[in-house]
C-alpha cells in the first residue's frame, strides 16, 4: 500500500499544469440569457440543466478541435476532453442521453449555435462573429 | 450465436469505416444508434476462474451491445439496448434486453422512467458491460461478481431522478426505483448457486422468483472539484429459488430478503482518477424453516491516469469477505474439508490499457490474488483448494461508436 501510495504522489507530481483561457462561449443571438455562471457551465455540459432560464431548450454543440476543448473542459467541466467523451459515452450506453452535437472547426460551431435557439457552445475567442452573442460567464 | 456476434462485429467494423472523428453515433432520421464489441481471453494458474476453463487459456469471454435512441420531444426520450456476453459456461451469448425505458423529464430536478432501467449501485453496476468505458477489465468481484450480474444490473419498473445545484455546496444526483429484478437462470446466479450447495449435494431446481425490490441513488458532487461522494442502496423484499438437497431426496427452496448497500467516493484531478467503495450485503434465508442471516463485505482503493492519448496505467486492490462472521475462515470448507482461505479474497490489479484510437482499446492486465471466496469449486473438479496464493491474467480488445 505504500508503494500504491508513491506511485500516486509521483502521478500527481508529474501532472500538467492548466492552460491560459483564449476562448469565448458563445450562444443564440435570440437566447433571452447574457450571463452565465461556471456552475450553470458544467451543467449544461454535462447534460444536468436542459432549460434555459429564460425558457429555451439548452442544446449544447462540441468543437472537436484538441487546443479549445481541452482549455475550455479544463477551466468549466473540470475533467479531461477524454474524460468528458466518456461520461457522454457513459450516459449514451445507459440510455440517459444521445451524444452531443460535435463539429470540426470554429465557422461550423458558429453556423450550428446561430441556426438553433437555445444552443450554446466555445470558440476561439478570434473565432467568435456577429452572427452569435458571446455569454459573460460569472 | 456465433454467427449472430460475427455479423455484428461485421456491421461495426463496416460502420466504422465511414465514421467521423469524434461523432461516435450513427443518426437514422432522428434515432441514435450506438454500439460495441469486446472479446477477452482469461488465463489463470491454479484455479478456473470467471470461465470454467481458464486454466487453459479461455475466450469465452466478451460482451456486445446495440441501443438505440430517440429524442421524441424536448422532454420525452425513449431507446433500448440489446446486449449479450459470455463468461465461460454461463450465459452463452443469449440476447437479451440490457434496458429499454421512456424517459420523460419534466424539469432537470424531477424526471420519471417506465420501463427496464439500469441500477445505479456504486460507481460502475450501470456501465460494468461496456469495458471501454473503464481502465480495469475485470472489476472488483466482491462487488461487481459477474456471474451474479443478473442480480442488480437492471429493474423492470419505474423510477423518479433528478439533480439539483446548490449553491456553494455543490450538486446533487438523485434517483428513486421500484420494480422487480429478472434474473436468468444461465446467466451464472444457478452456478454460483449450485456451487454453494454442492457441499449437501443440492441444486437449484427452477429459476429464483423475484419479489419487489426497492432502489435509491444519491450522487454529490462535492464543492472540492474533482471529489464525488455517492451512496446507494437495494432492497430486495423477497427471492425464492427452488433447490434440492441431498442428492435429490429433499425438494424444498431458500427464501428471503436481500439488502445491499454501497458507499463510493471518486476523485478526479486531471488525468488522475482515484476511487474507493466499501459494499455491505446482507441475505436473511430460510430453509426448512432454519434461518439464517448471512453478511458479506467487500471494499477497494483504485486508481488510474492516463499518461497520453493512447496509454493508461491502472491499478486496484480488493478484499471481500462472503461471510463477516468467519473473515479468518475457521468454519470455511471445501468438500466439508476445512479451507480457510475460502472465507476471503485480497485481489492486487493491475492494468494496462491502449487506446488504439476513438473506437477501439486494447487492454491487458495482471491479478495476484490471496483466497479463493470468488472460486468455484465446481469448476475446479479434482482440486484440492492447497494454494491460497494464485494468479490470473486477462487481455481485451474491443471496439465502440
Amino acid at each position: 500500500m505504500v508503494l500504491f501510495a508513491l506511485w500516486v504522489c509521483l502521478l500527481v507530481a508529474n501532472a500538467k499544469p492548466a492552460a491560459a483561457e483564449d476562448f469565448v462561449v458563445v450562444a443564440h443571438k435570440d437566447l433571452g440569457v447574457n450571463t452565465v455562471t461556471s456552475a450553470e457551465l458544467e451543467s449544461i455540459f454535462l447534460g444536468k440543466m436542459s432549460t434555459w432560464s429564460s425558457g429555451e431548450k439548452v442544446t449544447i454543440a462540441i468543437l472537436d478541435e484538441d487546443a479549445t476543448l481541452e482549455k475550455f473542459l479544463a477551466k468549466y467541466v473540470h475533467k479531461t476532453a477524454s474524460q468528458f467523451n466518456n461520461y457522454w459515452k457513459q450516459m449514451v450506453f445507459t440510455g440517459k442521453a444521445g451524444m452531443p452535437d460535435t463539429f470540426k472547426t470554429p465557422a461550423e460551431i458558429i453556423s450550428f449555435v446561430g441556426s438553433h435557439p437555445g444552443a450554446i457552445s466555445f470558440v476561439p475567442a478570434a473565432a467568435a462573429s456577429g452572427a452569435v452573442k458571446t455569454l459573460t460567464v460569472n | 450465436m456465433k454467427k449472430i456476434y460475427l455479423l455484428i462485429a461485421v456491421v461495426f467494423m463496416t460502420l466504422s469505416l465511414g465514421a467521423p472523428h469524434g461523432a461516435l453515433a450513427y443518426d437514422l432520421g432522428g434515432v441514435q444508434i450506438h454500439g460495441f464489441v469486446s472479446q477477452g481471453f482469461l488465463y489463470s494458474d491454479d484455479y478456473n476462474y470467471l470461465a470454467n476453463d481458464t486454466k487453459d487459456g479461455s475466450f469465452e469471454y466478451n460482451e456486445m451491445g446495440i441501443n438505440f435512441g430517440k429524442q421524441l420531444t424536448d422532454k420525452l426520450r425513449i431507446g433500448l439496448q440489446l446486449f449479450s456476453r459470455d463468461l465461460g459456461d454461463a450465459a452463452n451469448n443469449k440476447v437479451t434486453v440490457d434496458w429499454a425505458y421512456a424517459d420523460y423529464r419534466w424539469q432537470d430536478y424531477l424526471g420519471l422512467r417506465a420501463g427496464r432501467i439500469k441500477l445505479p449501485m456504486g460507481l460502475y453496476n450501470e456501465t460494468r458491460d461496456m469495458d471501454m468505458l473503464r481502465t480495469s477489465i475485470v472489476l472488483p468481484q466482491g462487488i461487481y461478481n459477474d456471474l451474479l450480474r443478473d442480480n442488480l444490473i437492471a429493474i423492470n419498473g419505474v423510477g423518479l431522478y433528478g439533480n439539483t445545484r446548490m449553491g456553494g455546496a455543490g450538486s446533487l444526483d438523485y434517483q428513486a426505483l421500484v420494480g422487480v429484478v429478472q434474473t436468468d437462470p444461465d446467466s451464472g446466479v444457478n452456478k454460483l448457486t449450485n456451487d454453494g450447495l454442492s457441499s449437501v449435494q443440492g441444486q437449484v431446481t427452477g429459476s429464483p422468483q423475484n419479489d419487489t425490490s426497492y432502489v435509491g441513488a444519491l450522487r454529490w458532487e462535492t464543492p472540492l472539484s474533482g471529489l464525488k461522494l455517492g451512496y446507494s442502496i437495494f432492497y430486495e423484499t423477497d427471492v425464492i429459488m427452488p433447490i434440492s438437497i441431498l442428492d435429490g431426496a429433499i425438494q424444498t427452496s431458500f427464501e428471503g430478503p436481500v439488502t445491499i448497500q454501497i458507499a463510493s467516493i471518486e476523485y478526479t484531478w486531471r488525468n488522475l482518477v482515484v476511487a474507493a467503495e466499501y459494499m455491505h450485503r446482507r441475505a436473511d434465508s430460510t430453509i426448512l424453516s432454519n434461518q439464517r442471516i448471512t453478511k458479506a463485505e467487500s471494499y477497494y482503493l483504485m486508481a488510474s491516469y492516463r499518461f497520453n492519448d493512447w496509454f493508461t496505467l491502472g491499478s486496484y486492490y480488493s478484499e471481500f469477505y462472503p461471510d463477516t462472521e468467519d473473515k479468518d475462515g475457521s468454519e470455511a470448507t471445501v468438500n466439508n474439508v476445512p479451507c480457510s482461505h475460502r472465507a476471503w479474497e485480497k485481489d492486487l490489479a493491475l492494468t494496462l490499457r491502449f487506446d488504439i484510437n476513438d473506437y477501439w482499446v486494447f487492454k491487458i492486465e495482471g491479478h495476484s490474488v490471496n483466497g479463493t471466496a470468488n472460486v468455484i469449486v465446481l469448476d475446479n473438479p479434482g482440486n484440492d483448494f492447497a494454494d491460497s496464493q494464485w494468479y490470473y491474467g486477462a487481455a481485451k480488445l474491443s471496439f465502440s461508436f
